[in-house]
């Protein structure tokens, strides 16, 4: 049942392994969510599955194909939403999407209706005729992801589909993405979002420095957290020495500092909350606010890697 | 096919989104056809000669010296004006003649045996056709001197055999004299080319500078606009899409170079119905076998255009590379001059270059209507040199679809 | 704060490595290029021809035919060209595969026809590559056939004047000797020739063409050189950097003469490494005026950097400005002289030479080349400033506008 299997992938870029001795399956139709920082290997690891790469060794099947020997049938299965917007800017929309469609095979009036359709999708009919150096960051990525759709790709792979755009283009993003996986379309879903993977996906892998660290289902992944919660606390000045202190306190599993936010996983947050405090106060350091919050794929992350998410 | 066409149609159509592209790669060539062009008479009327400004001061008072002057005003090619010294220096000096001479007042006088023949010439250093003006001088004074050598031996005889009416007889000696000359030279020499088929052609400066800029021209468009494309599509990534998209490395270079093709062609045509239109260049009855020779061509500086982009990066560092490449070598190919006015060494480094090749095939197809067969060895040279570039540029590798490696987190700053 | 902007600019264009190529490297390769091309033609194309074959068909094979084969292409024209006999088909075999570059065609009865006055052409075929070589043979004949023609012509007119008033012109057999008038008429040939010499002023500095085209590829570059200060204005105004500096306390007027002085600057190091390189590599005498010389070259630069103002107010984006400048530059680099010189071009185009400031500007590089002085190149200098200030004006209105 599984539609897409990576079997003990890797990348080598000279001394950096990119992607490191990876293994997983992604089954069909599924909402495969792949959540890394910047760096981890996910584009990599998706440039490797859409052939783009060759990898420095593995082997990927795409449903029972080897990617390696029948390439062109894989292409025709994959469509891919590169990270990168990957349109002519020069180009009108319609044209831009009549050219993608084109490659993919398509012509006459399949194609003409395919290209309607996808304008359709990114909710920019209305503007087939505007070149797309005259669009907005959102706009140009939308007709991206629309480009990937036209020859109706049974899997859909997004790079960080939604980086630097509007929260309203994001949003269409995402219930389009739903949408199209409610329709049956497996998607690989990758992103530095914890939010949005948290939101859309049904099976999460979670990779760091070219590994998959942890890989299940929401609920699993928060279970290797679930006795845990996350201290925030905002502080108005900073003191190494007392980070250490903290971190060697009982109960306290990992600490990170970043823009005056001071997060603490922790086995337990009451008891240790007023122990951090006093330890604060006694350091002199101001405490602004406190947040106790439940954990999530980002505490998953901080408890896996001792790092947040977002450096 | 579809793939391929559907490439090469879209890389044409994104190049007319360009204006100022159009402009440079369409109008420019035209005004410089224009312009070089017009340092040659228009093949179709010959018949009118530009003249050429040429001023004298003779402060001789000799027959010879007048002869001489009347001879060169004669001459349908020269605008004549008798100036001063100065005014002469003047005139070379602001370009309102080509070329200026002073006859010295003791033109043609003898000292100490030796016959004063020589004339003062003021022309810039730069001036080219000074040297058609000084033949016709040369050649007048050649009549001058036959009718005078003449009229003296014959003098000499008429004086040993004490004859009287000498002035007479002279009179009517020169008279026939004159009558010869005028029927013409007796032995002419007529130059022209050699063409397959026995028509006689001279030489076309118009046609030769025309396709020279179009050879030019041409490579600027092939490599900066045709080849290009492959660097601009890395920059838009949309050159990764291409590789993830059902469509082959082969296919996509057959589009990428068909585009180019079509884009070459489309100068190409423009250059020559402007050519032959407005500026009444003959481009001669081999046009089958010009086309062949003007696709190799093509097809040969397609690869040099694919190898250059495998060194650079942006297609912002193409242009300049090319254009540094271009100019001079289509200089020393010949693009905007005869090449024999250069140096042997520096006809010998031509060779290197397409341009030349290109040039030679097609001075042969287009002036001299000669067949394919005799532009064999220019279209393997330049065919070898395409494929070695074709070649040399797929092996390095540089056209990997491999996404740009990213530098830092830019995506997230933008955010 | 005009200084600041200036400073800026100059700062960026310093780290960029593609324009110093294209600044630098670019006019120092070009100018030796039009140097060595036409260095022959500038003096005299010296003695580093070689021979090449020639090939005669003699179709005569009369006196006449034999003394213009042996005697002169054969004998007096050995240092030019090799000589071949052949027959009419293995002659233009040679020539169709380029063995050889010219065939020259004696016509039948070429000799006989000369002796009874009638007329006959020689025909010289070329191949098409090799119109140089052709063009020599061409002209060497040419001179011989007119002597030849002309001792014949004497000789003829001066046997029909005998014959009309029936003079005994030979003492020994009563006719007259026609041999007598050609040998005369030959030694004339031979002894009285045109001599030219080249009018006292110039004849001791004369430009050779890698001066010629140092200056005019100088001029060139300073405008390529002032087109980029331009571009990267435009990039300022697009990044909208122009906007936040206009928001400070700088003034349109301010903004455009800082920027105007950047590109001052630029251009004038960049003349500076040209100059300097061409007096010291190439060898270059730019002309005794020192004064004159900086002069001319200041106005040439404020012309050009002015120009580049200009093209930077009426563009919308650096593309446009760029690529606009890059023709503007080389149709006014071909029309003012930078490529070919002037004279070759059409009067109505000379005409047009004299709008472009290069043509200014050369004319008064090639004054100071011949080694006059300051007073020769005001006009130049005159009418390049006028033009500067033009081109300013317009570029300040023009921005003042937006
Ligand atoms: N072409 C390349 N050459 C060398 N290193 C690369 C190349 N592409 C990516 N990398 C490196 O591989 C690592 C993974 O990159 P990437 O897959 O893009 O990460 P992600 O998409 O998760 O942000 C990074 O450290 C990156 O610098
Ligand atoms: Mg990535």
């Amino acid at each position: 049942m599984s539609y897409i299997q990576i079997k003990s992938v890797s990348k080598k870029y000279g001394d950096l392994t990119a992607v490191d001795n990876i293994s997983f399956e992604i089954k069909e139709g599924e909402l495969f969510g792949l959540l890394g920082p910047n760096g981890a290997g996910k584009s990599t690891l998706i440039s490797i599955i859409t052939t783009l790469i060759k990898p420095s060794g593995g082997q990927i099947l795409v449903n029972g194909l080897d990617i390696k020997t029948k390439q062109s049938e894989v292409k025709k299965i994959l469509g891919l939403v590169p990270q990168d917007i990957a349109l002519y800017p020069t180009l009108t929309a319609g044209e831009n999407l009549a050219f993608w469609g084109k490659m993919y095979g398509l012509g006459g009036r399949l194609l003409k209706e395919r290209v309607k359709e996808a304008l359709e999708i990114a909710g920019l009919s209305d503007r087939a005729k505007n070149r797309i150096d005259s669009f907005s960051g959102g706009m140009k990525r939308r007709i991206n992801i629309a480009a990937a759709l036209l020859h109706k790709p049974k899997v859909l792979i997004m790079d960080e589909p939604t980086v630097g755009i509007d929260p309203q283009s994001r949003n269409h993003i995402l219930e389009t993405v739903q949408k199209l996986n409610k329709e049956g379309m497996t998607v690989i879903y990758t992103s530095h979002y914890m939010e949005e993977i948290e939101f859309l996906c049904s099976y999460i892998g979670i990779m760091d420095h070219g590994k998959i660290i942890a890989m299940g289902t929401k609920e699993e992944l928060r279970k290797l957290v679930s006795n845990k919660d996350v201290i925030k606390i905002k502080l108005t000045n900073e003191n190494d020495a007392v980070f250490n202190t903290i971190k060697k306190l009982d109960n306290v599993d990992n600490i990170t500092f970043i823009d005056g936010d001071l997060s603490i996983n922790t086995g337990n947050a009451d008891t240790v909350l007023a122990k951090i405090i006093s330890t604060l106060e006694n350091a002199k350091c101001k405490i602004q606010t406190i947040n106790i919050e439940q954990s999530n794929l980002e505490s998953v992350f901080l408890h896996l890697t001792g790092r947040a998410l977002r450096d | 096919m579809n793939k391929i066409i559907n490439i090469a149609v879209f890389d044409f159509k994104k190049l007319f989104r360009d204006k100022v592209a159009i402009l440079s790669m369409i109008l420019l060539p035209l005004v410089f056809t224009f312009i070089m062009s017009s340092i040659y008479p228009n093949s179709k009327d010959i018949q009118e000669i530009p003249k050429v400004g040429v001023g004298v001061t003779n402060l001789c008072s000799s027959e010879l010296a007048a002869t001489l002057v009347e001879e060169l005003r004669a001459d349908p090619s020269v605008y004549l004006l008798e100036l001063t010294e100065q005014e002469i220096l003047d005139a070379v000096k602001s370009s309102g003649i080509e070329v200026g001479f002073i006859i010295p007042e003791d033109f043609g006088q003898e000292k100490e045996d030796i016959i004063n023949y020589n004339i003062t010439v003021v022309k810039t250093p730069s001036s080219s056709g000074h040297s058609a003006i000084v033949s016709i001088l040369e050649s007048s004074f050649t009549e001058i001197i036959a009718k005078e050598g003449t009229r003296g031996y014959y003098k000499n005889k008429l004086d040993s055999l004490n004859i009287t009416e000498q002035n007479r007889i002279l009179f009517i000696l020169s008279k026939k004299f004159d009558e010869k000359i005028n029927k013409g030279s007796l032995v002419t020499v007529e130059s022209s080319v050699y063409t397959a088929g026995n028509n006689i052609k001279k030489f076309d400066g118009r046609a030769q500078s025309s396709m020279g800029i179009a050879v030019m021209f041409v490579m600027f468009i092939v490599i900066i606009g045709g080849m290009g494309t492959i660097l601009d599509d890395k920059k838009n990534n949309t050159w990764g899409r291409l590789g993830i998209s059902p469509t082959s490395f082969t296919q996509i270079m057959a589009g990428k170079i068909l585009g180019t093709f079509i884009k070459g062609w489309t100068q190409i045509i423009v250059l020559i119905l402007f050519g032959k239109f407005v500026l009444g260049v003959d481009w001669g009855n081999s046009l089958g076998t010009s086309i062949i020779v003007l696709s190799i061509y093509l097809l040969s500086v397609t690869g040099i255009g694919m190898f250059l982009a495998t060194l650079v990066k942006t297609d912002a560092q193409l242009g300049p590379l090319a254009t540094i490449i271009i100019i001079p070598t289509s200089m020393l190919s010949g693009c905007y001059w005869p090449i024999e006015i250069m140096s042997e060494t520096m006809q010998k480094i031509a060779v290197l270059f397409p341009q030349y090749w290109a040039m030679k095939a097609l001075r042969s197809t287009v002036i001299a209507n000669m067949s394919l067969s005799d532009t064999a060895i220019p279209l393997i040279i330049m065919g070898a040199m395409g494929m070695f570039f074709f070649v040399l540029s797929t092996m390095s590798g540089a056209f990997k679809h491999e996404p740009k490696q990213k530098r830092g987190k830019g995506a997230d700053v933008a955010a | 704060m005009i200084f600041n902007i200036a400073l800026k600019d100059l700062k960026v264009i310093a780290r960029d490595k593609k324009a110093l190529i294209l600044l630098l490297i670019m006019p120092i390769v070009i100018t030796f290029i039009l140097g060595a091309a036409f260095g022959s033609s500038f003096s005299k194309r010296g003695l580093d021809i070689t021979v090449f074959p020639v090939a005669v068909v003699d179709k005569d094979g009369g006196d006449q035919a034999k003394a213009f084969i042996e005697d002169f292409l054969v004998k007096d024209l050995s240092s030019l060209f090799t000589t071949q006999i052949a027959t009419e088909e293995e002659a233009f075999n040679l020539l169709n595969s380029e063995k050889v570059s010219t065939v020259i065609v004696i016509p039948e009865n070429f000799t006989d026809n000369i002796n009874n006055g009638e007329n006959s052409i020689i025909e010289i075929k070329s191949h098409i590559n090799q119109q140089f070589n052709s063009n020599l043979v061409s002209s060497v004949v040419n001179g011989y056939m007119q002597k030849l023609s002309l001792g014949n012509t004497g000789a003829n007119a001066a046997i029909e004047t005998s014959q009309e008033y029936n003079l005994p012109l030979n003492s020994e057999d009563g006719t007259f000797e026609a041999q007598g008038v050609i040998q005369e008429l030959q030694i004339r040939f031979n002894t009285d020739t045109l001599a030219f010499t080249e009018s006292n002023q110039e004849k001791n500095k004369s430009i050779s063409s890698i001066q010629y085209y140092s200056a005019a590829m100088l001029i060139m570059f300073l405008l390529f050189g002032a087109l980029r200060g331009a571009r990267m204005m435009i990039e300022e105004r697009e990044t909208r950097t122009l906007g936040r500096v206009l928001t400070t306390r700088a003034n349109i007027a301010t903004m455009v003469l800082g920027k105007f002085l950047g590109f001052f600057i630029i251009c004038t190091c960049q003349a500076l490494v040209l100059i300097l390189f061409a007096r010291f590599v190439y060898g270059v005498y730019w002309g005794s005026s020192i004064l004159g010389f900086t002069l001319l070259t200041l106005s040439t630069i404020f012309a050009g950097s002015a120009f580049a103002m200009f093209l930077s107010s009426i563009s919308k984006t650096s593309e446009a400005a760029d690529g606009l400048g890059n023709i503007l530059i080389q149709v006014f680099t071909v029309l003012g002289g930078g490529m070919i010189p002037v004279q070759l071009l059409p009067q109505f185009m000379q005409s047009l030479s004299r709008l472009t400031l290069n043509w200014w500007a050369m004319q008064g590089y090639v004054d100071l080349m011949f080694g006059r002085d300051l007073i020769t190149i005001l006009p130049s200098v005159g009418v390049l400033l006028l033009m500067g200030v033009l081109f300013l004006g317009v570029g300040i209105t023009k921005l003042r506008l937006q």
